[in-house]
């Protein structure tokens, strides 16, 4: 058991230094979206009719 | 030391006189007890046969003990019965001339010498388990108050007493494990104080001692035949057995005329039973290593105590320690064992709610009349069922302290739980040990080295997480992407402007785009149209900045928000992919003063970390939003790439926490099932029951 609990601890403790020096982010509470290409033919993302439209 | 021989006046046989202080020799011929009165001698009576017992010593033998105890020579013995058992104390002369007593009791021995007698209680009133203040000599536990009568003795004697004499003495146990005898003699005041400390028989450097188990006693059989069913009797300790409960027949065996002066030379039937009263788990007269030490089972007592309108039975098997002599138990409950050995009285501090042994203190578990149900096996005194003591149990697993007070003595015994299994290794058994049910009264939670394990183990990792996330924080190449600040200039109009603004304008804002024209036919529409132009005019699109490295982005909002809040929602947009993240941050902090007292909630700086952004070109749209007429003056926003997350150092540390935090739940859950069968809360407070009256 102490073999098992210490195995699960070194590969969290590897997985958690993989995370920090990468900058890894779990999904947090943002939202992601993919701007349609005609509203940026459009004018694009400085327009404020796209922004305002489907919100 | 002074020899002188004379003649004795009974039967004119050789006495001697080899010890200065003693006054009385005992005629090895007649027998007669001659004393010695000035320069006269006159026999004041005669001995009876010596009882045979397994003591180790013999008048006449030298010790020369280890540093702290002076050379001495046994010159006499004396032999002492309370009619429940019979035991030798011996007469020794030390090489200065002084004397002493070297005593023997339940396979221990003392070496006690004569001192000043305090001031004390009548026998009367003395109380065992009462402590008793010596003054200078110290406070002591009276452990035993009884009557002796002097069977016999042999070689000299350090007092006059006719053979016969009824002594009255108290056992005293002092703190620091010294043993004192008050001798009340046989008249109202105290005839002499004792005090001693305990020897080792191998600490004495006696060269002729002979082991316990060589050790040939008398003529006493080793095997025999009840006298009732005829089954053969292994006897483990005959010069010391005073009864045997057949294992066959259950008959207990003694001595006809009852006397119990010492093991008899005939076993008769006491008493017959119709069936053997217990089946013990262990077989009498099995020898085995157990912890270290070497044993034999002699015996064993079937006890029982009633609680709730129930009969609670356990068992109490006696070992006879093979190397240093002594009486040991090993008490088993629901399959549970614990190997438990006397400790002195003294040593122990008795209250309520704990007793204190050596430092340690064990707490009060339970407290019960014991009643001796039923015996089986050998034993060196007068036992026999129907006999009660008020047993009280006190723990701290794996140890246990527990004191058993009859009406003229009081016993303590401590030890540890040990496993059945290490039972049945010790004793060679055949069959392994009925599993133990529930929980022992001083079982130790069985994970409690795992669990010491694992805690070490993930505090390491823990720490090793710690420093994880400082090496990361510190050689990461994390780096501000973009910080900026802007100004509240129009609130009226909710038009926001870049301070230094080498970035977008109000102009930028509607740029390209046509407003939906109102119409007052739709009222709705038209309100949307005016709040959607509303918004409009507060969107702040940002220069293109770029990102070095696939990595988080930590998004901070800061903004001297005073009683008010701003709410930015952002749009993070990649300009090569189109890939946009939406999210949304508030500042807002409040504070004031409520019946004197001051408050304040919400937080000015709000951070968002924003996962896997890609290297690249990335444009922020932002739409600050705040309440009308009390807008802070200006808000900060800064991205920062390659930020390590505080929050997942966290959550490693708790998923390393995890499992050993089960097992502290385990270890309640276990305590609450040992506390479950016990007279007392874990606080040492009593619980309610029925039958209080029992306790």
């Amino acid at each position: 058991m102490r073999r098992i609990f210490q195995v699960f601890g070194g590969t969290l403790l590897l997985a958690y230094s993989l995370a920090a020096f990468s900058g890894w982010e779990m999904a947090g509470n943002t939202k992601r979206n993919t701007l349609p290409p005609g509203a940026r033919n459009a004018g694009g993302y400085r327009t404020w009719h796209f922004w305002s439209g489907g919100k | 030391m002074s020899a002188r021989a004379a003649q004795c006046p009974n039967c004119g046989g050789e006495v001697r006189f080899l010890t200065g202080a003693s006054l009385v020799s005992i005629c090895p011929q007649c027998k007669s007890a001659i004393a010695r009165k000035g320069a006269n001698l006159e026999a004041i009576g005669k001995v009876a046969e010596l009882v045979p017992t397994s003591s180790p010593f013999k008048v006449g033998m030298d010790a020369r003990p280890q540093k702290g105890t002076r050379p001495f020579h046994i010159a006499g013995r004396l032999q002492l019965s309370t009619g429940e058992g019979t035991w030798d104390e011996w007469y020794v002369g030390f090489t200065d001339g002084t004397w002493g007593w070297l005593a023997e009791a339940q396979g221990g021995f003392w070496l006690m010498t004569p001192v000043k007698p305090p001031q004390v209680p009548a026998y009367e009133q003395l109380q065992p388990g009462e402590t008793l203040d010596l003054g200078a000599y110290g406070s002591f536990a009276i452990v035993e108050a009884r009557e002796a009568t002097y069977a016999s003795a042999e070689g000299e004697l350090p007092f006059a007493a006719p053979p016969g004499s009824v002594f009255r003495y108290a056992d005293l146990s002092g703190a620091d494990g010294s043993l004192a005898t008050l001798d009340y003699g046989d008249g109202p005041g105290l005839d002499g104080f004792y005090v001693g400390k305990p020897v080792a028989l191998a600490s004495l450097g006696i060269a002729e001692l002979v082991a316990w188990s060589d050790r040939t006693v008398s003529v006493k059989a080793l095997a025999l035949n009840c006298p009732n069913c005829g089954g053969a009797l292994q006897l483990k300790n005959p010069a010391n057995t005073v009864r045997i409960a057949c294992p066959f027949c259950g008959s207990l065996l003694g001595s006809a005329d009852r006397t119990d002066q010492g093991p008899p030379s005939k076993f008769t039937v006491l008493e017959k039973l119709a069936a053997v009263p217990f089946k013990p788990a262990l077989p009498l007269g099995a020898e085995g290593t157990l912890r270290g030490d070497k044993y034999a089972i002699l015996g064993a007592v079937q006890k029982a105590t009633s609680s709730g309108g129930e009969d609670y039975f356990w068992t109490e098997y006696l070992l006879k320690d093979e190397k240093s002599e002594a009486y040991h138990w090993l008490a088993e409950s629901n399959g549970h064992y614990t190997l438990l050995e006397p400790v002195p009285a003294g040593e122990v501090t008795d209250g309520p709610r704990v007793a204190v042994f050596h430092g340690n203190s064990y707490r009060v578990f339970s407290r019960s009349q014991a009643l001796v149900a039923g015996v089986l096996g050998e034993f060196y005194w007068a036992v026999k069922a129907g006999e009660t003591t008020e047993a009280t149990d006190y723990i701290k697993p794996p140890r246990m302290l527990s004191k058993e007070k009859a009406k003229k003595e009081i016993a303590w015994t401590e030890g540890a739980y040990v496993p059945p299994e290490e039972i049945a290794a010790a004793f060679a058994l055949k069959k392994p040990l009925p599993p133990p049910e529930g929980v022992g009264t001083c079982q130790p939670w069985p994970h409690s080295q795992t669990s010491h394990l694992w805690w070490r183990t993930a505090w390491l990792l823990s720490v090793a997480a710690i420093v994880v996330y400082f090496l990361a924080k510190l050689l990461t190449p994390h780096a501000v992407v973009y910080d900026q600040t802007f100004d509240l200039t129009d609130p009226q109009r909710a038009i926001y402007s870049v301070r230094g603004g080498a970035s977008s304008t109000s102009a930028d804002w509607t740029q390209g785009g046509a407003t939906p024209a109102p119409s007052p036919a739709n009222p709705t529409a038209a309100r949307e149209a005016a709040e959607a132009a509303l918004s409009a005019s507060r969107v702040l699109i940002s220069e293109p900045f770029e990102t070095k490295r696939g990595a988080n982005l930590a998004v901070d909002l800061w903004a001297p928000t005073n009683n008010t809040w701003v709410q930015v929602e952002f749009d993070l947009i990649s300009e090569a992919t189109g890939d946009v993240r939406s999210f949304d941050l508030i500042s807002d902090r409040y504070s004031g003063v409520d019946g004197g007292e001051s408050w304040s909630e919400g937080s000015q700086n709000r951070r968002i970390f924003v996962p896997r952004i890609p290297p690249g070109r990335w444009i922020l749209r932002l739409d600050p939003e705040s309440e009308a007429g009390k807008a802070p003056p200006s808000f900060r926003v800064r991205l920062t790439s390659g930020v390590p997350h505080v929050s997942h150092l966290i959550l490693v540390i708790l998923f390393l926490l995890l499992v050993p935090t089960l097992l502290v739940f385990s270890r309640f859950a276990f305590e609450g099932r040992r506390w479950a069968e016990s007279d007392f809360t874990t606080a040492g407070a009593g619980r309610e029951s029925d039958d209080s009256d029992d306790k």
